[in-house]
């Protein structure tokens, strides 16, 4: 019953829950065009200035490559529940494997630098009290009921959030993940991934190994829309937000000549309220930024 | 006295081929397809003269096309042990491509491919022997009665013919659902529609089971059970079963894994591996040599409510159902609204 249903019922809502962003985003657009902020931003070019200095090379790679095996996971992974084509499966297993594969370094290295490296740049994406008190007038800038939002540092408190819950979601998407592979045994351990991550544990507790295999390939389904949902909004709010540091990232352009020289300044950008108060925990971290060390 | 001996024995063997050509001349059919006016070169689609065989009479006239020949037709005197272009037996005729019959507007054709059977499971092998299974092994009917006669049961026979060699798989169809009802005092009424051995498993080019064999055999759900079947076919949607196998998934399950392969019962027989009581082995057990689910309980087995229901149940979503209704309902305001528009500009 659950599995049947449930199944069902995440792709109804999936399925109409997604056209449904999109067209909030178009709205959302809209509303950018009508207060003028489309008009200021792609016709007379002023986009937000960064005060931190031009993102070097390995660092886009790194986001380009990332953001490469993410959509090449989403796009084989709904192949592999939904297979629009005939005869790829296993290729498009593959295809999974290996992003996965990519994916997985990636969390572990990014991990590494925001807490193991000389950098630990964790601190940027601290959400502070300031951030919290901060959060209404953020979250009235986007639904235009406010002309600016307020400086506090790299990034406002709604990136941070999200890309604090990027972490978790990787995890369990990780594990989630290898805890569908019930075929493949692993080496000297003798035991499947699906034992060894849910089959000794849920598994008893619901009675079947292999019912705990099929709720983690729920569980996997779930965040895969997450993914799918987080990062259509984060792509389109770094277009129609700062469409400018949009194309330096992947290389199609650059940002203003002041930044390049590392002279500019974020909070005096349009649609940036000045900073409030000092806040020593980000001027620390802004003192030693990931980008200045790669 | 001894210089003539080879003179003599020189001149024994002459007149001793002499006489045997002469012999065998007056004993040649005078319709045998080995019968070439004259000693020309063989050419590739030509026959093919015997070797040694006297020349043909010129005057003997060339047969009419065989294989269209109508019904009824008085039949040829083939000779059937002697090879032609390099075949023999049936292959003689069979093996031209274009052996064909007229039946209607269609045309059929007899050809069967040199070597089909030779890589199929019937060739030579460790248990078909080294000339593998002859064409009269299935074609039973055929076997004493050559030229054909107008046999229309042909077809079944040598459908059917392979329970004489397997023996355990035949005892295990006689069983099943597609067995006819032969029970004295009823009549199968879907006798007609029931299917032979050789509608599952072909004919000519039975693939050997090895593992390309198989892979072979997998991939061929529709061919073997859906073109019958065709309803369970369609349903067969759901996630990680039909919607993957039916767009050729090598591991995803075909029909037989689930269903099983001579002994097919219907779902409520309690035998079935698909019926309810027995879907823990059919999905958890050891199917077919390998094991898809470990340690299934009744929570886990009752998503194969779903393999064969996907698209009913997602009918039956209210959410899915309300979206479907508003979509044709925008669909037909934007056409009346067009219709209407279009009204306008006469």
């Amino acid at each position: 019953m659950i599995l049947t249903h449930v199944n069902v019922w995440l792709d109804v809502v999936f399925f109409t829950l997604y056209p449904i962003i999109l067209v909030a985003l178009g709205v959302h657009f809209l509303g950018n065009i009508l207060t003028g902020r489309a008009y200021r931003r792609f016709v007379k070019w002023q986009w937000p200035e960064h005060e931190h200095p031009p993102i070097k090379a390995l660092p886009k790679f790194l986001h380009f490559q990332h953001l490469a095996c993410i959509g090449l996971l989403v796009l084989s992974g709904l192949y592999i529940r939904f297979p629009f084509f005939t005869g790829g499966r296993p290729f498009m297993r593959g295809v999974h494997y290996f992003a996965m594969t990519v994916v997985i370094v990636n969390l572990i290295w990014r991990l590494w630098f925001a807490y193991g490296s000389r950098v630990r740049d964790y601190r940027e994406f601290v959400v502070n009290r300031r951030d919290i008190t901060t959060m209404p007038q953020v979250v009235m800038y986007y639904l235009f009921m406010k002309p600016s939002k307020p400086h506090l540092g790299k990034y406002n408190v709604m990136q941070k959030g999200t890309y604090i819950l990027f972490v978790p979601m990787l995890i369990l998407q990780a594990l989630t993940g290898l805890a569908l592979l019930e075929f493949w045994k692993l080496p000297y351990i003798g035991m499947t991934p699906s034992d060894l991550l849910v089959g000794w544990w849920l598994g008893p507790m619901i009675g079947s190994t292999s019912l705990a295999v099929a709720y983690a390939r729920i569980a996997h389904y779930v965040i895969n829309w997450l993914f799918i949902i987080i990062v259509t909004i984060h792509v389109y709010l770094s277009v129609s937000e700062d469409f400018a540091a949009f194309l330096d990232f992947f290389g199609l352009g650059f940002l203003d000549k002041r930044h390049a020289q590392g002279k500019a300044g974020h909070a005096t950008a349009p649609g940036h309220t000045p900073m409030p108060a000092p806040n020593a925990a980000v001027d620390d971290a802004r003192g030693l930024t990931g980008s200045d060390l790669l | 006295m001894y210089r003539r001996v080879p003179l003599v024995v020189t001149g024994g063997l002459l007149l001793a081929a002499v006489g045997l050509a002469g012999a065998a001349y007056a004993a040649a059919p005078t319709t045998s397809i080995n019968t070439t006016p004259g000693q020309q070169p063989w050419v590739p689609g030509q026959p093919q003269a015997q070797p040694g065989a006297a020349p043909a009479k010129k005057t003997a006239p060339s047969p009419a096309p065989r294989s269209i020949a109508p019904a009824g037709t008085k039949p040829y005197a083939l000779d059937f042990t002697l090879p032609t272009l390099g075949k023999s037996g049936c292959m003689v005729c069979h093996g031209d491509r274009n052996l064909i019959r007229i039946k209607g507007d269609q045309y059929i054709s007899y050809f069967v491919p040199e070597g089909i059977i030779e890589g199929s499971a019937h060739g030579p092998g460790k248990k078909t022997g080294p000339a593998g299974v002859l064409c009269t092994g299935c074609h039973l009917d055929f076997a004493s009665t050559t030229p054909h006669r107008n046999n229309d049961g042909w077809q079944r026979t040598a459908k059917s013919a392979c329970r004489a060699c397997h023996t355990l798989e035949d005892d295990a169809f006689g069983k099943g659902e597609h067995a006819i009802n032969d029970r004295p005092g009823q009549i199968d009424t879907k006798a007609d529609k029931k299917p032979l051995c050789g509608d599952c498993h072909g004919a000519h080019d039975i693939r050997r089971l090895d593992a390309e064999g198989q892979a072979d055999l997998h991939g061929n759900g529709w061919q073997v059970c859906g073109r019958c079947h065709q309803k369970e076919w369609d349903s067969y949607s759901d996630y990680y079963h039909g919607a993957a196998y039916t767009r050729g998934a090598p591991d995803a399950p075909a029909c037989w894994d689930c269903h099983g392969s001579h002994l097919i019962l219907p779902s409520e027989d309690r035998r079935s591996p698909t019926n309810q009581g027995n879907l823990a082995a059919t999905c958890g057990g050891d199917t077919a040599g390998k094991t898809c689910h470990t340690k299934v309980n009744d929570d886990f087995l009752s998503y194969s409510g779903l393999i064969h229901r996907k698209a009913a149940i997602l009918q039956e979503n209210w959410l899915y159902s309300f979206i479907k209704k508003t979509q044709t309902g925008i669909s037909d305001a934007l056409s009346n609204i067009a219709d209407t528009v279009r009204s306008w500009f006469g």
